[in-house]
């Protein structure tokens, strides 16, 4: 069940990712071929600037637009009308939750991989190349700045396997607000708002408060060890960033979950 | 719905007349299978349930008989449908007549009313 | 004769309102059932109840001896009453839909009625005229081999030669181990199909019998006894 439902899940979105998609493969070979006509004249210059803009424009908006149509979805698809042939699908909650989460991490790093492929398109021939020797420099470079101890892999998948856990975190935390949000009498999306607004005060000033605890509580033993070990501090600070986005992810999720297994009421 | 069933009296019962009427009239005939239980209700837009119980009645009174697996046939012997058609007739005709009484025609008066009449 | 829905005390309030107070009811297979109510009664709150779409704040309610959850979805099929399906999706898609999720769904059936109403499976829902939209819900869950049919006010807002057709619908595709719970305030329209009857009232039950008995111990349809117990 869960695979059909990831599937058909996948579905909804090419409908709106498959054009997006196609227009920014439009404009960056657009931008490439804007290159061919290349001269010294002011008209040249301001078309070639435009092209730029215009492509560093749609890579933001491309990137972004899985995110907002993942929120859009969750809503849709469980909560308005769509929600009453979800709800009476053979699935659980648990798979209905675990599936939009999942759906929407694959279309994030499915739309990373098109950027990525425009970025080929946009700068194809010489400019890659000379790009390509940048980052040929930069590895060294970041060796170099930072001693050659450093396992840079390891402390790269870790980078990774962090912005991924945020990045489902972040998800399944508007999630969370939207069903919230639900539980409420009328003006169900205004209060899934609130909602967020309200959790993103707390967590301001929360985290406010750790920074001045921090600097009024020096501890001086925590700071020897950090300055003789970097690496190992390094470690733990990712894996320890992983683990705290790790155990929100979980409490957002068991929210959504606890209130369409127990508190669903469709209008 | 089929313009003869009165919804105010128990419809089943009803189902059975105009099985009744169709079983005389040769509409079907002595030893042809009715249609299935799912035509005859969308053909009278009545319930399925209601039509299976007045087939299974006029089974008991021997106008039709079931077999098993193929549905529910006309008896040879047609008369104990000529009898209750007969029957029914004639209560229809004696309310008819009680009715006019009411409205202040005798029965005599109202056979030659009927003679006479002609549908508007 | 098997049961098929138990109803044990069931209450739903929404905040300072009661929906539901305390309705217990039994229905068993192979029935025809009208749920009948004016608007607010609380017809709508039961049969979301029964589909798990809420869940009741007091007693229980039983699908074929289970709670409403994954199991109970795979035996109810259900009829809301708006049009609930994704108008960008292509008839065959919704088709090819619930074919995946629903095991006892006869996409052959689906696509023989859709055939018989001349509605191409190519075409996008939100093409469809409303009334042809109505029908092709219809015809999805009519398409399923459920043992409970949950329709949501099939014929409010057709007209007749629709209502003709949603009925003709139900009984074609009947089968007598079912059971099918109609819900409606249209009752003169219907009331020929239907075995039993419940009544419902400002959330409470008020009336659960058969039609054939009210016609032979009333001697009325049940339109004139439903406008006699809900005369204000």
């Amino acid at each position: 069940m869960v695979k059909k439902l990831f599937r058909h899940e996948l579905q909804a979105y090419w409908r709106v990712l498959l054009p997006v998609w196609g227009l920014l493969m439009g404009i960056s070979v657009l931008g490439r071929l804007i290159q061919l006509f290349e001269n010294d004249t002011v008209g040249y210059g301001i078309v070639r600037t435009s092209a730029i803009t215009f492509y560093v424009v749609a890579v933001a908006v491309s990137l972004l637009f899985p995110f907002v149509f993942a929120i859009m979805r969750y809503y849709r698809n469980l909560f308005t009308g769509e929600g009453y042939l979800s709800f009476t699908l053979p699935v659980t909650p648990f798979q209905h939750i675990l599936v939009k989460v999942t759906a929407a991490l694959t279309v994030q790093l499915l739309t990373i991989a098109v950027c990525a492929v425009s970025l080929v398109l946009i700068t194809f021939g010489d400019v890659f190349a000379e790009l390509m020797k940048a980052v040929g420099y930069l590895i060294p470079y970041i060796y170099h700045q930072v001693g050659w101890g450093m396992n840079l892999p390891f402390f790269a998948l870790e980078g990774l396997v962090l912005v991924v856990v945020a990045y489902v975190s972040e998800t399944l935390l508007y999630y969370a607000c939207i069903s919230i949000g639900q539980t409420s009498k009328k003006n169900r999306v205004l209060a899934a708002v609130g909602v967020y607004f309200g959790y993103y005060f707390v967590r301001q000033v929360l985290g406010t408060i750790a920074i001045i605890i921090g600097t009024i509580v020096v501890w001086e033993p925590l700071f020897d060890w950090v300055r003789a070990h970097e690496f190992q501090a390094t470690h733990i600070a990712l894996c320890g960033l992983t683990v705290f986005y790790a155990l929100l992810s979980v409490a957002y999720f068991a929210i959504s979950h606890t209130i369409i297994r127990k508190r669903l009421n469709l209008e | 719905m089929n313009g003869y069933l009165d919804k105010s009296r128990p419809v089943g019962p009803q189902i059975g007349e105009l099985l009744c009427v169709a079983v005389v009239q040769g509409e079907y005939a002595p030893g042809q299978r009715l249609p299935s239980v799912r035509e005859l209700a969308v053909d009278l837009g009545v319930n399925p349930n209601t039509v299976q119980h007045a087939l299974e009645s006029l089974g008991e009174q021997g106008i039709l008989y079931s077999v098993r697996g193929s549905g529910w046939y006309v008896q040879e012997d047609r008369t104990r449908a000529r009898e209750i058609l007969t029957r029914l007739r004639r209560e229809k005709t004696a309310e008819f007549f009680r009715t006019m009484q009411f409205l202040g025609l005798p029965t005599e008066e109202t056979k030659a009313f009927v003679k006479e009449w002609e549908h508007e | 004769m098997s049961e098929i829905l138990r109803c044990e005390n069931v209450t739903k309030t929404f905040g300072s309102v009661t929906a539901l107070n305390n309705v217990s009811l039994t229905l068993e297979s192979g029935k025809i059932v009208g749920l009948l109510g004016p608007n607010g009664s609380g017809k709508t709150t039961l049969i979301k109840l029964i589909n798990g779409l809420l869940t009741p704040n007091f007693g229980r309610l039983l699908v074929d001896g289970d709670e409403p959850g994954i199991v109970t979805k795979t035996k109810v099929a259900y009829l809301p009453d708006n049009i609930y399906l994704n108008g960008w999706m292509t008839i065959r898609q919704i088709v090819e839909y619930f074919e995946d999720f629903y095991e006892d769904f006869s996409p052959a059936c689906a696509y023989e009625m859709l055939d018989r109403l001349g509605i191409s499976p190519e075409k996008r829902l939100k093409t469809l005229s409303k009334g042809n939209k109505e029908k092709v819900c219809l015809i999805l869950v009519m398409s399923r081999r459920a043992r409970l049919y949950v329709l949501d006010e099939p014929i409010a807002g057709v007209d007749p030669a629709a209502r003709d057709y949603v009925i003709s619908t139900i009984i074609n595709n009947y089968n007598p181990e079912a059971t099918v719970l109609i819900s409606t305030h249209l009752i003169s329209d219907i009331e020929q199909i239907l075995d039993e009857v419940l009544f419902i009232r400002n959330g409470h039950l008020v009336l659960h019998k058969s039609v054939e008995d009210i016609r032979a111990e009333e001697g009325k349809s049940v339109d004139e006894l439903f406008r006699e117990v809900f005369r204000w």
